[in-house]
């Protein structure tokens, strides 16, 4: 792959904050409304890219990601003059990779051929479940009949879809599981994302949770059953894992988040996205105000949306990176690591680690076993502490 | 006043008394009372609860250290009174402090809440007052609530104290009513001190606490002669001699005085650097006239419960040794040694009078201190009697010396009385079988129980309190003497955390129970302790014989499901959260253990 050597990889992503209804258990920046100004978002998105634009003046695009809320709810003109406008101020590398996240409802799939037009090349659906009680549950607002559906139009259209699914769902055993899993690689899309289900606290889920009113949620031990499950099963039916909770058919890994855990810039722009950027071989965080109306107002009367701004020192670079890149089935290049955060890397750790089946180390990559991928968190402590 | 007390006086107008009460039967609030109705404090100046003194004393509605206020009161005779309050503390830890000063006054006020009627802890005060041959006032307060009900009160105290309570007053210490009362009641009832001013200095040390700016301050009672500015004094027991600096009385602030007769209570100062300077009970005389006999009833205040105090982390050991000789400072009773444990590295084994002041001293290291700890299981004293002849006393089951070489083990038993409405009775009495009791006496005045049990303190230093209270849904109260040292099957209880014994966590309990209380702390520990990387097997042992075990399943599932642009941040918070908590955790080995599994291993509801 040789524009990978050459051309270093820069995402943006783009948050669009407004979803029809909220889901109990999410916990993104997202808003109901039904009074949407779209020109007005637009002209919004577009002022931020030109923004940024001034002071980000290298790179080439390589991906770009419409999250949310639910983009698929943008007029699909908002997209096309927000890809015109990248193109215009950055271009774009060879090949880029450009998601939208949809729900999977019949309203939507009607648009999914607009957006092809518009120049998105994949498309990203939020399937969550194939059983219609948890669903339901969930909060979500389809159904298992007209979601199969949907991905049927969507592959149609793209050719390129990814589904979401989630385990650990309430009242979820690992059998009923496993038979879910064989029916969700029967719909053979090119890409997987299958999340546990995290009960974050600032969600009606959370404060449930928090008062034991949230029933049935499995226990640790059927949670890893569940999870080795996945991995087994994506494994059997072609789906390689390449990250905790990512599986691809070949060649379908997914860029845009390949940048972040990869750990390369990405611009995040619209209400309470995040970003780092390097400028001058200075890194920074960036952060966004989260209130949509507020965001708008600091755009049209400032020229950004944009928070204060954080250094990212050394050290926490180099935490980072391992953080983010040992999530990957590649795993962490220690050369990479010792030259962003300046340090060597703990070999006693490692060595203790290897030993006890948890990391393994090939070609200068450290990687996670499938047992140490099982308790990554208590890896990366060890190796950060 | 100097005037006054420059003349030989006559103390036909002092009246010394002090209260006797249950906690929240009102006896601060009535002393707040005294003072308003006196305007010793006026109504503007009195913070609720004047004399408790210290925030936890406040808190905790119990008062730790004596405090004193002089009260002057013109009587509807006409005549003017001193009347010397000695507020006590009142709590079974503290009894010897109490019989000091009940020992430094004459009379007493019996306060019952004509509500509740009367308490274990009231029942153990009042015989102390008995002791010293006070005349005791009988007061019924809290008349004003709908559940008072004084008649039933006044035969119980009849009954079960065994004084005449038909003279008892009916008061509201909060609305004030009935408060005058008892002034006119303390002046009439109560008998002036006697005592000779022209016999050689006999004062009695009732107590003593440490003051920044003076050094330590004395509270003195006057019971010959008398004691002015300048004196040389002598201390009969510890042999101490001194100049006195400043001498007065407190209203309730320290006021000066240029000397202080015989019958009067007050304080002095006299460079004394130390609180342990100065032994409670002690006699105080002139050094060139000393009397000829010493008041009797002094007894150095010996600890009864000892426990670790660690800091949590290993750093903080010279804060919590400084704060430590700081209590100690102002609390004599109060005793501490350098101890190092294997799990826990540096630390203190600190005695204490009872369960009480342990906590207090806890709260106090954390509150005033900001100090982190870790406080291991409370034990007793145990007396280990060798077969090559001798006796070792054992402050913490680590030290027991090999069990080939042990001829017994003696532990010490106490006497505890229980008060409770009849319907616990059943309840109470499993509760103190379980825990080792024999029973003495069980009778019934009227719905109320009082039981007395002979009971190994071992079996009560921990949890009994708690569990007195949760058996009776908070209604019995419970007081103990100490009995003495008697024998009996006593094992020390080890517990092995991944193979290794963790000595902190070491007790010593009766044979039978061993395998119980082995089981029930394993599985206890298995809750406490999180699932790390591998298994961790827990073991209770007696020797080298384990008796029980439980293993903690290794970790299965850690890893965070998402991860993208904004997550990463947060991420990353979360993993310096859990380094901050672990930092809440000992390592050992290669286990770590939460501070609190220390002290709560031994939670255990065995009854």
């Amino acid at each position: 792959m040789p524009d990978q050597q050459t051309i270093e990889p820069f995402g943006i992503y783009i948050h669009w904050p407004f979803c029809e209804s909220l889901c109990p258990y999410c916990d993104f920046n997202t808003y109901c409304s039904n009074q949407i100004d779209h020109e007005q978002w637009c002209e919004a998105y577009l002022r931020q890219l030109d923004h940024s634009a001034k002071e980000l003046t290298v790179s080439q695009c390589t991906s770009v990601y419409f999250g949310g809320g639910t983009p698929s709810l943008m007029e699909s003109r908002t997209v096309g003059k927000i890809l015109d406008r990248i193109s215009l101020l950055w271009g774009f590398s060879g090949q880029p990779e450009i998601t939208l996240e949809a729900n999977p409802t019949t309203v939507e799939q009607g648009r999914f051929l607009c957006f092809r037009s518009e120049g998105v090349n994949r498309l990203s659906l939020g399937l969550q479940a194939l059983k219609d009680s948890d669903l339901k549950a969930l909060g979500r607002k389809h159904g298992v009949k007209e979601a199969i559906k949907a991905y049927e139009t969507a592959d149609r259209v793209f050719n390129n879809v990814s589904l979401d699914f989630m385990f650990g769902r309430q009242f979820q055993s690992a059998e009923s599981w496993i038979g879910e899993l064989q029916e969700i690689v029967e719909l053979n899309p090119n890409h997987l994302s299958i999340y546990q289900l995290t009960i974050e606290p600032n969600t009606p889920f959370g404060k449930r949770h928090a008062a034991n009113r949230l029933e049935g949620i499995p226990d640790e031990d059927t949670l890893a059953d569940m999870y080795l499950a996945t991995m087994e099963i994506c494994e059997r039916n072609g789906f390689k894992q390449y990250e905790v909770s990512n599986y691809s058919k070949p060649g379908h890994k997914g860029k845009h988040n390949l940048v972040y855990w990869e750990y390369h810039d990405f611009l995040g722009i619209g209400p309470g996205a995040h970003g780092r950027i390097s400028i001058d071989n200075q890194y920074f965080r960036t952060n966004t105000i989260l209130n949509p109306e507020s965001w708008l107002d600091g755009i049209f009367k400032l020229g950004t949306g944009e928070n204060q701004r954080e250094l990212i020192n050394q050290k926490e670079r180099g935490s980072e990176y391992l953080l983010t890149s040992l999530r990957l089935n590649d795993g962490m290049s220690i050369d990479r690591f010792e030259q962003i955060s300046g340090n060597k890397l703990d070999r006693n750790a490692i060595s203790e680690l290897v030993q006890d089946n948890w990391v393994g180390i090939t070609d200068g990559q450290l990687q996670v076993t499938t047992n140490g991928r099982m308790v990554l968190n208590q890896i990366i402590s060890k190796l950060l502490s | 006043m100097n005037s006054k007390l420059t003349t030989p006086p006559n103390n036909s107008h002092i009246r010394n008394f002090s209260i006797v009460a249950h906690i929240d039967h009102g006896k601060s609030t009535l002393a707040d009372r005294l003072m308003e109705f006196t305007r010793t404090v006026s109504k503007r100046d009195l913070k609720e609860q004047m004399l408790d003194s210290m925030d936890i004393e406040r808190e905790r509605g119990i008062t730790i250290k004596a405090n004193t206020v002089r009260l002057e009161y013109k009587a509807k005779d006409q005549k003017s009174y001193i009347l010397n309050l000695i507020d006590t503390p009142g709590h079974v830890d503290f009894s010897y402090e109490v019989s000091r000063s009940m020992k430094s006054v004459e009379g007493s006020l019996l306060v019952v809440d004509a509500s509740q009627g009367v308490e274990a802890q009231t029942l153990a005060n009042v015989y102390q007052a008995l002791d010293a041959d006070h005349e005791i006032v009988p007061v019924l307060n809290k008349i004003d609530l709908p559940a008072a009900d004084s008649d039933r009160v006044r035969q119980q105290i009849e009954e079960v104290i065994g004084i005449d309570a038909d003279g008892a007053i009916e008061i509201s210490a909060k609305t004030g009513k009935g408060v005058m009362d008892v002034l006119e009641a303390i002046v009439h009832q109560l008998p002036p001190p006697e005592g000779d001013l022209n016999a050689p200095l006999k004062a009695l040390l009732v107590d003593s606490w440490y003051n920044p700016f003076l050094g330590v301050v004395v509270l003195v009672r006057i019971f010959d002669g008398c004691l002015a500015k300048g004196d040389r004094i002598k201390m009969i027991s510890s042999e101490a001699t001194y100049q006195v600096d400043r001498i007065g009385v407190f209203k309730p602030e320290m006021e000066d005085t240029s000397q202080l007769n015989s019958g009067e209570i007050g304080y002095f100062t006299a460079s004394i650097k130390r609180v342990s300077d100065t032994i409670v009970g002690d006699t105080i005389t002139h050094q060139k006239q000393p009397c000829k006999e010493a008041i009797e009833g002094m007894k150095p205040s010996q600890p009864v419960v000892y426990c670790g105090l660690y800091p949590m982390e290993a750093g903080e050991f010279n804060a919590l040794k400084d704060a430590i000789e700081k209590i100690s400072l102002n609390d004599s009773s109060f005793t501490s040694e350098t101890e190092a444990s294997t799990a826990l590295g540096f630390g203190f084994r600190c005695g204490f009078l009872g369960l009480l002041h342990l906590e207090v001293i806890r709260e106090r290291l954390e509150r005033e201190y900001s100090l982190d700890l870790i406080v291991t299981a409370p034990s007793v004293i145990y007396h280990v009697y060798l077969k090559k002849g001798g006796m070792v006393e054992i402050y913490n089951p680590v030290d027991l010396p090999d069990p080939t070489d042990i001829d017994r083990i003696e532990e010490p038993r106490i006497m505890a009385t229980i008060l409770s409405p009849d319907q616990f009775v059943g309840e109470i009495l499993s509760l103190c079988h379980a825990r080792r009791g024999i029973q003495h006496e069980l009778s019934f005045v009227e719905k109320r129980a009082m039981i007395r049990f002979d009971l190994p303190l071992n079996e009560v230093v921990f949890d009994f309190h708690d569990r007195l209270k949760s058996v009776s849904r908070g209604y019995a109260s419970f007081d103990y003497t100490i009995l003495g040292y008697s024998a009996d099957n006593l094992v020390k209880l080890q517990i092995l955390v991944n193979s290794e014994p963790v000595d902190a966590l070491a007790i010593m309990v009766h044979r039978t129970n061993c395998e119980t209380r082995g089981r029930l702390m394993c599985e206890k520990l298995k809750e406490l302790i999180p699932r790390h990387l591998f298994k961790i097997p827990i073991q209770a042992a007696i020797g080298g014989k384990v008796v029980a075990r439980e293993t903690i399943a290794a970790l299965r599932k850690d890893v965070t499901a998402k991860c993208y642009g904004g997550d990463i941040t947060r991420k990353k918070k979360l993993l310096e959260k859990q380094k901050a908590g672990k930092k809440k955790m000992r390592q050992f080995g290669r286990v770590d253990i939460p501070q609190q599994a220390f002290i709560n291993a031994l939670k255990v509801n065995t009854d």
